[in-house]
């Protein structure tokens, strides 16, 4: 999930309002800084266990929980912190393709794979993750424009994303037509696009 | 793997490794703006 996980972090917003957005936000995207910190440091396939998969995941959002509890003195808003940050990993199984735990699986519906589908799902995140945080907006700043701009530029943000990977995907198929066979090798294929990982790319090739 | 594989995959391993963080950025550039606009909306009348 791309934009998805601001919008949990917004609903979020709504319905705690002593939470500031920006825990909120970097909770929900914890994950992949993760990502992106330790992968410099480790191999390519096990970057996703550290930053997504169990039980890394947990220790990280109790770490987290941690922090809050000992600048809020709030055990529940601890909880509702831990619950965003953990929420990063079961929004990817929906659209992505990650592992479980550690020497797990890699499982997932990949959503991600048909770009106006995840264009569809995250959609529908972002304008529920909003509603709940228009709600949550005083009545006299509901109506001004600027309570439409999170959901405005998160559909934007979700709508270049999918753009791009519509554009990726076809340039595969073309590659994959030009190389001669209807079936790319996975790694062909894993090697045409920054935006599909070798998992993603053996999904693909055995379609 | 011939070694033209080879540089095709490192290449494209960092390829994936600078989307990856361009992808996170632009969604965090964003989180801000949204953070900007929440601190906006709820200032004290």
């Amino acid at each position: 999930m791309y934009t998805g996980h601001v919008a949990i972090a917004l609903a979020t917003r709504g319905v705690r309002r002593d939470l500031p957005l920006w825990v909120l936000v970097l909770a929900t995207q914890a994950c992949d800084w993760v990502e992106l910190i330790v992968r410099p440091f480790t191999w390519r396939t096990d970057t996703e266990v550290y930053s997504h998969a169990y039980p890394f995941v947990i220790v990280a959002a109790l770490v987290v929980a941690a922090a809050v509890w000992w600048w809020k003195r709030s055990v529940s808003a601890a909880a509702i912190v831990t619950m965003v940050y953990l929420s990063h990993p079961l929004l990817d199984y929906v659209t992505g393709y990650k592992p479980l735990w550690l020497g797990g699986p890699s499982m997932g519906l990949g959503v991600i794979r048909r770009p106006a589908a995840d264009f569809v799902v995250q959609g529908l995140v972002c304008l529920l993750g909003c509603a709940i945080y228009w709600r949550s907006l005083p009545a006299t700043r509901r109506r001004h424009v600027s309570a439409a701009a999170p959901l405005l530029l998160l559909l934007a943000l979700q709508g270049i994303s999918d753009l791009r990977l519509e554009s990726n995907k076809r340039r595969r198929e073309r590659r994959s037509r030009s190389l001669g066979g209807d079936r790319a090798s996975p790694t062909v294929v894993a090697i045409a696009s920054p935006w599909v990982t070798p998992n993603h790319a053996a999904a693909h090739a055995m379609r | 793997m011939g070694p033209d594989l080879g540089a095709a995959r490192r290449r494209a391993s960092i390829d994936r490794m600078i989307v990856a963080i361009l992808h996170v950025i632009a969604l965090s550039a964003a989180a801000i703006g949204i953070v900007v606009v929440d601190a906006w909306l709820r200032r004290p009348p």
